[in-house]
């Protein structure tokens, strides 16, 4: 009975750990999939509202979830630059939405040019770094594709090789 | 003779099998060939007591 609990419970933890694995995996897909839609509404917001930046932010942070990103900008613009505070945000979120170096990168680039110039440039930015996100997007899902059935199915099956192999 | 090791032997080669093409599926052929030959080299060590029971016994049977 003991040796049968312990064996269910490696092979538990085991497919805890495969489907953490593929989950990490799928929050990518739809974080990038949220950022993608906030900085078209935020192109949306620059070229049709007079809104300041800070308040443009909130507004986003409302309408799509990615982890507190916009609000955290946006709360930070107070005490800092537009772009520490930009920067300080995508750090602190970055792990939350499961975001690889790539990702962080563009971020962090977009973040530069924030705030720095008129209207147009802004926009031009702000669809500079949607295209790249593209194919960010594309290699998350492709990712996500191959490697989540793999992470899942692993796990269950590296559980009951162990449970096999120990009982 | 042991039946349970008949039995663990079978399902370590199932779980390696499956495994296998799992890994081969996603495009990991060299990780589906290391699994395979991780799998073998873990059923020698458990099998490692009757091959040299077996040794033996082909010793006795020829007086070697």
């Amino acid at each position: 009975m003991i040796k049968l609990t312990g064996a269910l419970c490696i092979v538990l933890s085991t497919t805890c750990i495969g489907f953490y694995r593929a989950d990490i995996l799928k929050k990518r897909t739809v974080y990038l999939k949220n950022i993608i839609s906030s900085l078209c509404m935020l192109e949306s917001e620059i070229s049709f509202s007079q809104n300041i930046l800070r308040r443009v932010f909130i507004h986003i942070d409302g309408m799509s979830d990615t982890a507190g990103l916009f609000l955290k900008a946006a709360e930070r613009t107070e005490g800092q630059g537009i772009r520490d505070a930009w920067k300080s945000a995508v750090d602190d979120t970055a792990k939350e939405m499961c975001l690889k170096r790539n990702d962080i990168e563009v971020l962090y680039l977009f973040g530069e040019n924030l705030g720095m110039s008129d209207r147009e440039s802004q926009i031009k930015n702000i669809r500079h770094t949607v295209d790249m996100m593209g194919p960010l997007l594309d290699e998350a899902e492709e990712d996500y594709k191959k490697n989540g059935r793999l992470c899942r199915g692993a796990g269950i099956l590296s559980g009951l090789f162990f449970a096999v192999i120990l009982y | 003779m042991n039946v349970d090791l008949i039995f663990q032997i079978a399902g370590i080669g199932i779980i390696v099998a499956v495994l296998n093409q799992l890994l081969v599926r996603s495009g990991r052929e060299e990780q589906a060939l290391l699994t395979t030959i991780a799998g073998l080299i873990v059923v020698l060590f458990i099998i490692t007591q009757q091959i040299g029971d077996l040794f033996d016994t082909v010793k006795q049977i020829f007086g070697l």
